[in-house]
């Protein structure tokens, strides 16, 4: 019989996720219908709680929490690589949240370059609640810089030199920034043309071209969620190879890929 | 935030839709700080919505056309009694979509902007040497209507002069069978000089890794007479 330690999760949906210590020969099915026929054994306390196995978790926000934690580590120990890594790893994607919401390229830079001030100003002085989160933290400088420069407040000198932002990364070109929008029509009629089915159609052009949230598509319809869930990953899918294909062909055509 | 849970609860979309918020966006935001194949993702999605906008506008001015005669030519459907019940749904849909958006490969050097006018002609399959005549104003655009066999997503026509290596005049590909067993294909008129032509059909069979494949369906002879 496997031993069970619960351990509430705050995981954005409410859930209760239970953490399984299985042994090692135990299967994965195995464990994941034992653990929840065990749960709903304990007086009612959990009966309503959701098994996630511990293994289907996201591999990838363990590596992030811990690279995160040492390039605090490291800034705080006046580390200039880690100041490096740091710009290396968070330029891209906070450019993008600020170019959303700037929607100019020039200006979008310019507050990159003041939330780098900021946080690394900060982060050289002080210790960080949850280093692990380091990208939730950046995140709140972003939008605070934004917020800030929207509103036309003057800026405070940064008790820094601009050197340490200096060398922040150009973006890497990603695949389908060179779509043109012929491509990207072109493509969605390709799409639609490998969809036999209407209704299948009309959820795409209900979702994005009429902006209904999924509930209402599903019960004008008479869908389920998880019909709704399949014909929207096959489309993305199907779609992402065709983008991609047509992205290729762009780029040689342009001397950009080899 | 779990990618699972991005997935299952479909952020992505809600993101672009502006429909996330407070824990909810915060959390999303954060992951798309360090992970760039989530910021790919959004981009996708994005493509998406506007490539399926795009598609949806063009219907919408054409069918808002001035030149477009919408009263005319769901009249002259309606003289064809086999295709009148599909008259409006082929209007709204097949003509539309099939002729103005596909991505279309014009061989003859005509221009790719169809013109507002617009002649529909119903294209029978005939046995034995038979080809139905049709007239073709080479000023406006034509739209040739036939039947289909098979059940494809999509279909591809092409057109060539009925003669020993006869030249291809006109193919498109990426037809939508929007209404059962028909399909619409519009080409200019000037594509379509006095001659004997064959109109191929063939089922697109495209796989789950991309790969098309066609498969010949009909052939359909026709005889192109300038009009009145």
């Amino acid at each position: 019989m496997p031993i069970f330690r619960h351990k509430p999760v705050n995981n954005f949906s409410g859930e209760i996720t239970a953490e399984l210590a299985t042994g090692d020969s135990m299967d994965v099915e195995h464990s994941s219908s034992m653990s929840l026929q065990s749960l709903r054994g304990l007086g009612g306390r959990l009966a309503s709680a959701r098994v996630i196995p511990l293994h289907k978790q996201d591999p990838a926000l363990q590596e992030e929490a811990q690279i995160a934690a040492a390039i605090v580590q490291g800034i705080r120990d006046g580390d200039t690589g880690a100041e490096t890594r740091l710009l290396e790893r968070y330029s891209n994607g906070l450019r993008f949240l600020l170019l959303r919401r700037t929607h100019d390229d020039e200006r979008a830079r310019d507050l990159l370059q003041d939330t780098f001030l900021i946080a690394i100003t900060k982060l050289r002085e002080t210790d960080l609640e949850e280093p692990a989160r380091l990208a939730g933290y950046l995140r709140g400088i972003a939008i605070r810089v934004a917020l800030n420069a929207g509103r036309r407040q003057r800026r405070e000198p940064y008790p820094m030199e601009a050197e340490a932002v200096a060398q922040i990364p150009d973006r890497e070109p990603r695949q389908f920034d060179y779509v043109a929008r012929e491509q990207t029509l072109a493509a969605v009629h390709k799409l639609l043309s490998s969809m036999p089915m209407k209704r299948d159609r009309e959820i795409l052009t209900r979702l994005y071209v009429e902006d209904q949230d999924k509930e209402a598509i599903c019960e004008a319809l008479g869908l389920d969620s998880l019909h709704f869930n399949r014909v929207l990953f096959r489309a993305k899918k199907r779609f992402r190879k065709i983008l991609e294909k047509s992205a290729r062909a762009a780029d040689l055509a342009a001397g950009r890929g080899n | 935030m779990d990618r699972n849970y991005i997935e299952q609860h479909l952020l992505v979309d809600r993101y672009i839709q502006g429909r996330l918020e407070g824990s909810e966006q915060d959390a999303f935001e954060e992951r798309l700080v360090w992970d760039q194949s989530l910021i790919d993702d959004v981009q996708l999605a994005e493509h998406l919505r506007d490539g399926l906008k795009g598609v949806s506008a063009a219907r919408a001015d054409v069918a808002d056309s001035p030149g477009f005669d919408l009263v005319a030519t769901v009249a002259g459907l309606f003289a064809v009694p086999q295709y009148a019940a599909a008259a409006s749904f082929l209007l709204a849909v097949t003509l539309t979509i099939g002729v103005l958006t596909s991505p279309f490969v014009n061989l003859g050097g005509q221009s790719d902007t169809p013109a507002l006018q617009t002649d529909i002609v119903p294209l029978f399959t005939t046995r034995g040497e038979n080809a139905v005549e049709i007239a073709v104003d080479p000023g406006t655009w034509t739209v040739l209507l036939v039947d289909v066999m098979g059940d494809y997503p999509a279909y591809r026509v092409t057109v060539r002069q009925e003669k020993p290596g006869g030249e291809l005049v006109w193919m498109q590909d990426g037809l939508l069978p929007t209404y059962p067993e028909s399909l619409a294909i519009g080409m200019p008129g000037s594509a379509l000089p006095t001659g004997r032509y064959v109109l191929t059909i063939e089922g697109d069979l495209t796989s789950d890794t991309g790969e098309t494949i066609y498969e010949r369906l009909q052939d359909i002879p026709f005889v192109s007479n300038p009009a009145d």
